[in-house]
């Protein structure tokens, strides 16, 4: 019997030191994933031992790969907190928004809109004590376009200079000039009027050249290297648990409203909601609880806690004139007036919304409200599929991702009925989200529906994106082919004239969309929050992302 | 264990032992059926066509017009239900049986030739099972994409291996038996051996299993559409129904309550009437 | 019985490497390309080129899956593409959640389905045999997410009795342990039942019965003692398959666990990390049955295991 519990024990030991093995080799050498600013041990309490009961408690859906805003093309929330832009853009009541000085005090442009002269607040320190000075920009533009992880480049590649610097035949960014620790100026290749507005963006934070360059790829990802200028500073990661901002109380631009924030991970909306009227988290984004929307508009503790804003972004069903029968404008111009599109603003938002008739949202500087209205037409339709050759219809395919939230999955579903109304028979094609994203990239989906929402507040932001180069236009499953309104769109990037240059865009946006039916808009939405009642001061970032600014925001107990 | 061919006509007698004795396993067969029917002849017990959108009369309670209510895009739960089962029910039956078959062959063949082809086959089955199962199938679902047919064939590939594993060692018990080597002295060929006296001692076992392998791929099923890869429009699933319904559970509540309890009620069904049948069939088998 | 144990260790190993392979090749022939999930919207061509080429992703599969072994001989799991630490101690931070939630999970599964094994075996064919398989079967037969959130929504949102999701308190654990735990509770109970059955039949029982001891005597005194052993037995496998059977709850639940990670991985093709949380389950499903086995042979010898 003894022989047998010896070997037990060795057996135990065996399997013990199996499963710890992949562990600890590992762990040794990174000093965990709950990453802290805070000592090791206290990292266990993952907010660092910092006692987080005042402090602002909201929540996301999912872990980020990386706050480094350099790194990321759909994560700011912490970015946006931590670090400063050169410039802000700030919100108005009437919904319109305007830049204004951040970290750049002011700034000159020259007559011919090539050259910015900024000028720096003077006596900005990041958290670790650094002074800012002009050549932590440099080196923010210079990371933008040369850092291997980085998915931000296009925001500066219209300084002069870049595409040297990119591809290595340039060691420096030539349209940058270091005139002194706070002034500085930036030529670019060309007119380009949206670059301020660009500058704007979470994506443009300035980071320290310091710091940022010894942290290498820690940056982003360790708390204690991701050092910023902002109104918090990152105190702890626990991966897929939580992340603890603390207020940066010195902050050059004064301290924030709150003594910090605790962004729970939490992957599950409905339990977010819990949470929320439990009073574990105090914000609920009800664009992840969208079906929720009505019960907390209709109930009496919480209609009052609602804080909305306009989500500037346009739901839209691309149609891909590379396939047949959407190369015929016929076809897609039945289609566009085949869809009842308030039905589904109603059915889905409740009708929190408006119907969009372009590319240019409500609440983008641009927008155009006086054009025609796609009407929802089902004989109008049938007649124009009829002239184009297909009185009986024809199958369509439309594509969605095996993680399309419910609302892309509910659109397709509808947009099915409704083609089926006019003969054409859809069929909606799941593919899981790495194949859509690869196919839809490679521009060989024939229909999809998505939303995009501005990066910053320039109709440049929308269009070029869609249709700036045949690539792009590629890119987004769409096809389309006239070259030479392609070539405008470019070409309007460069008009100086401020309202030329909107003229200009609100014609192509007509010809592309209400000419040339390339795609189908759909609305712009109203995008709410349900706040517990203890938070004050939350306002809705100008674009109406999920990503907010919470400096302003107060606590009351 | 039985050790004649006779294996079936016993089996008969057992059930109607069964039935005498375990009044819930035959009350569970009954439900089945029903569900069964309802499912087959969903056409005719529908009254509504279960893709019929009606986006004015959306999350509609339970009421005489809608007897489970409408769903968020107006559509008639009762009969998208009676889809649904259609859906789960095949989920539940069709790669059960390609999976048990895959399993039996295999298990009959490793179990009856031994040596090198036992140990392939083994091994094969032991990487199968050391997989945590929900996430094959996933690996699987996301290799081949989502869809009813990729689902089939990620309960294949994550199925075959228990069947194979109980079959073989029922294999390796028989075939040292006197009665086998009886059979082998005569000439009797190696297939018929194993087809004709060493499977049929297999099946009651082979019942069971597939009894209570129906209901854990029904679940398996509901699993992949909560993430989003199990059934896909237009085609639903009970699953997918629940995981769907889900987000409306404080405000309409039915709309993932009655598919999650039809879920329930089937599953639980099958895994009392396998149980009742393993009483009598084969009552010492133990859990893999 | 050493040489067994070394035995069952060394054919372990195939198992592992073929599971690592399979994975591997699966994996490969997926169309999809972790770059273009990482990037989302604004992936670039020339961007997924320079990321795709620097992952290594251009090697043959083979080179790569050779350099993965290698690799992970010497502790190195490689960098998880999502999120960017290295997988070793991505898997060492969640594992302890799990663990809580998977031990947790067995104990609840062991409270639901012993005493019910136990009273449907002695009742058998009864009403209160049917009631307690009933109730241990109903775990088994609802899709694990409802029930998680039937749960939520009854002791956490409605009576507020228990924290909605999270791992700060221990609190926190009991939901979704009642969930998983109850979901595994009738394999427990069946194997149960079914052993105390086959015991009740045996001859020492009988003449247990026949020298006139009270029936529950014989019960208690005899049947219990061998009808359980194999029940405990079951402990090590139990935690195993319960590791593997906690994807689900710990998304709903927010447990930051090796499940989470998986699906992580799996949905951004998240290869290193995929390959690190599978290994890693393998490993304690693989190690879970070995230890059952010796368990099982060690603590009734009269047991010896087949082939």
């Amino acid at each position: 019997m003894k022989k047998r519990i010896g070997l037990l024990l060795a057996l135990t030991l065996t399997a013990g030191m199996l499963l710890s093995g992949c562990g600890n080799s590992s762990a040794e050498k990174e000093d965990g994933i709950t990453t802290d600013a805070a000592t090791d041990t206290e990292a266990a309490e993952g907010a660092g031992g910092l006692d987080t009961g005042s402090f602002l408690k909201i929540v996301e859906l999912a872990n980020p790969n990386t706050v480094d805003p350099e790194c990321t093309t759909d994560y700011y929330l912490v970015s946006m907190n931590i670090f400063n832009r050169l410039v802000e853009v700030k919100a108005n009541d009437d919904g319109t928004s305007e830049i204004v000085p951040s970290l750049a005090d002011s700034w000159k442009i020259s007559e011919d809109g090539l050259t910015y002269t900024f000028k720096l607040h003077e006596g900005v320190k990041y958290t670790n004590g650094a002074d800012l000075t002009s050549d932590d920009v440099l080196y923010t533009f210079t990371r933008l376009l040369t850092y291997s992880n980085s998915l931000n480049g296009d925001i500066v590649d219209q300084i002069k200079g870049s595409d040297e610097l990119k591809d290595g035949t340039a060691a420096a960014l030539e349209g940058f000039t270091v005139i002194d620790d706070y002034n500085f100026s930036v030529t670019l290749k060309e007119p380009y009027a949206a670059f301020l507005a660009c500058l704007s963006t979470p994506g443009c934070s300035i980071l320290d050249r310091e710091t940022t360059d010894e942290a290498g790829s820690d940056f982003g990802i360790d708390p204690a290297k991701t050092i910023g200028t902002g109104y918090f500073k990152f105190e702890s990661w626990t991966v897929n648990s939580e992340m603890v901002l603390e207020a940066n109380k010195d902050c050059w631009a004064g301290a924030p409203g709150c003594d910090g924030i605790v962004i729970k991970i939490v992957p599950d909306e409905d339990t977010q909601r819990m949470m929320f009227e439990n009073g574990e988290i105090d914000i609920l984004n009800l664009e992840y609880a969208k079906s929720q929307a009505d019960y907390f508009l209709e109930s009496d503790t919480y209609k009052d806690q609602i804080v909305s804003g306009n989500r500037v972004g346009v739901y839209y069903i691309a149609m891909n004139q590379s396939f047949e029968p959407l190369n015929d404008v016929k076809v897609r111009k039945a289609i566009q007036m085949a869809i009842d599109r308030q039905s589904i603003l109603d059915a889905l938002f409740g009708g929190r919304g408006t119907l969009e008739n372009g590319i240019l949202p409500n609440g983008l500087i641009g927008y155009n409200k006086d054009l025609p209205a796609i009407n929802y037409d089902v004989e109008g339709a049938k007649e124009l599929l009829t002239e184009a050759g297909y009185p009986d219809g024809f199958d369509l395919e439309i594509s969605q991702s095996s993680e399309a939230n419910s609302t892309t999955e509910n659109v397709n579903q509808i947009v099915q009925a409704m083609l089926g109304e006019i003969g054409i028979n859809v069929t909606i094609n799941v593919l899981d989200d790495a194949t859509y994203l690869d196919m839809r990239n490679a521009g060989e989906l024939a229909m999809y529906n998505s939303s995009w929402s501005a990066d910053f507040n320039d109709p440049d932001n929308f269009i070029y994106t869609f249709f700036g180069t045949v690539e792009n236009t590629n890119r987004r499953c769409l096809g389309y082919t006239d070259t030479d309104i392609i070539d405008r769109v470019a070409a309007a990037r460069a008009i100086v004239n401020e309202a030329d240059r909107i003229a200009e865009y609100q014609e192509l946006e007509k010809i592309i969309i209400q000419d040339d039916a390339s795609w189908v808009p759909l609305f712009s939405v109203k995008h709410l929050f349900v706040v517990n009642p203890r938070v004050k001061n939350f306002t809705v970032s100008w674009n109406g992302w999920s990503d907010n600014y919470y400096q302003n925001v107060t606590i009351e107990e | 264990m039985e050790q004649n061919n006779n294996g079936l006509s016993l089996m008969k007698e057992k059930i109607g032992l069964m039935m005498r004795q375990n009044k819930m396993a035959v009350f569970s067969a009954l439900v089945i059926l029903i569900i069964v029917i309802m499912a087959i002849f969903a056409p005719v017990f529908a009254p509504y066509d279960q893709t019929k959108q009606d986006l004015v009369n959306r999350l509609i309670s339970p009421s005489f017009q809608h007897i489970l209510g409408t769903d968020d895009l107006g559509r008639d739960i009762f009969s998208r239900m009676l889809y649904g089962a259609r859906v789960s029910l095949s989920i539940g039956l069709f790669p059960t049986i390609a999976s048990m078959l895959i399993g039996t062959v295999l298990g009959l063949i490793a179990g009856y030739y031994g040596k090198k082809i036992d140990f392939v086959i083994m091994r094969l089955a032991d990487i199968t099972l050391a997989f945590p199962s929900l996430l094959l199938a996933m690996v699987v679902m996301y290799t081949l994409g989502a869809g009813i047919i990729n689902i089939f064939l990620a309960i294949v590939i994550v199925g075959w291996a228990q069947t194979a594993r109980v079959v073989r060692s029922q294999t390796l018990a028989l075939k040292e038996s006197e009665y086998v080597e009886a059979a082998r002295s005569i000439g009797v060929s190696n297939l018929k051996i194993m087809f004709r006296h060493i499977l049929p001692n297999c099946i009651p076992s082979l019942i069971v299993l597939f009894t209570l392998n129906i209901p854990a791929n029904i679940l398996q099923e509901s699993s992949l559409s909560f993430l989003g890869i199990g059934a896909q429009p237009p085609f639903t699933s009970w699953g997918l129904m629940v995981s769907d319904g889900k987000q409306y559970i404080f405000t309409d509540p039915w709309i993932a309550i009655a598919p999650g309890v039809a879920i329930l009620v089937i599953a639980l069904a099958f895994n009392f009437l396998g149980d009742g049948l393993r009483d009598i069939l084969d009552p010492y088998m133990k859990e893999q | 019985m050493a040489k067994k144990v070394l035995k069952r260790i060394l054919v372990s190993i195939p198992v592992l490497i073929g599971v690592m392979l399979i994975l591997f090749l699966m994996l490969n022939v997926l169309p999809g390309d972790p770059v273009s999930v990482m990037m989302k919207e604004h992936a670039k061509p020339e961007v997924i080129e320079r990321m795709t080429e620097e992952m290594g992703l251009n090697d043959p599969v083979m080179v790569r899956f050779f350099r993965y072994l290698w690799n992970a001989l010497h502790g190195d799991f490689g960098t998880s593409y999502k999120l960017n630490r290295p997988v070793g101690a991505l898997i060492a931070n969640a594992f302890p959640n799990t663990l809580k939630l998977a031990i947790a999970a067995a104990i609840v599964a062991w409270v639901i389905g012993i005493p019910a094994g136990i009273i449907s075996a002695i009742k058998q064919n009864t009403i209160i045999d049917r009631l307690f398989m009933g109730v241990s079967l109903v775990g088994v037969s609802m899709p694990v997410f409802w029930a998680a959130l039937l749960f939520q929504y009854c002791f956490a949102y409605k009576w507020k009795l228990l924290p909605v999701s999270g791992v700060e308190t221990w609190q926190s654990f009991i939901l979704p342990a009642v969930v998983l735990g109850w979901s595994s509770a009738g394999t427990i109970s069946r194997l149960t039942r079914c052993n105390l059955l086959e015991i009740l039949q045996e001859d020492f029982i009988r003449t247990a019965r026949a020298k006139g001891l009270r029936e529950s005597a014989v019960i208690v005194g005899h049947a219990f003692k061998n009808a359980l052993l194999p029940v405990v037995t079951m402990m090590a496998i139990q935690v195993a398959s319960l590791l593997s059977g906690a994807v689900i709850t710990e998304s709903i639940f927010s447990i930051p666990g090796i499940g989470r990670l998986a699906v992580d991985a799996i949905s951004s093709r998240d290869m290193p990390l995929l390959q690190g949380t599978v290994l890693f389950t393998t490993i304690l499903i693989i190690a879970g049955n070995l230890l059952a086995d010796v368990l099982y042979s060690l603590i009734d010898p009269r047991i010896r295991t087949e082939g």
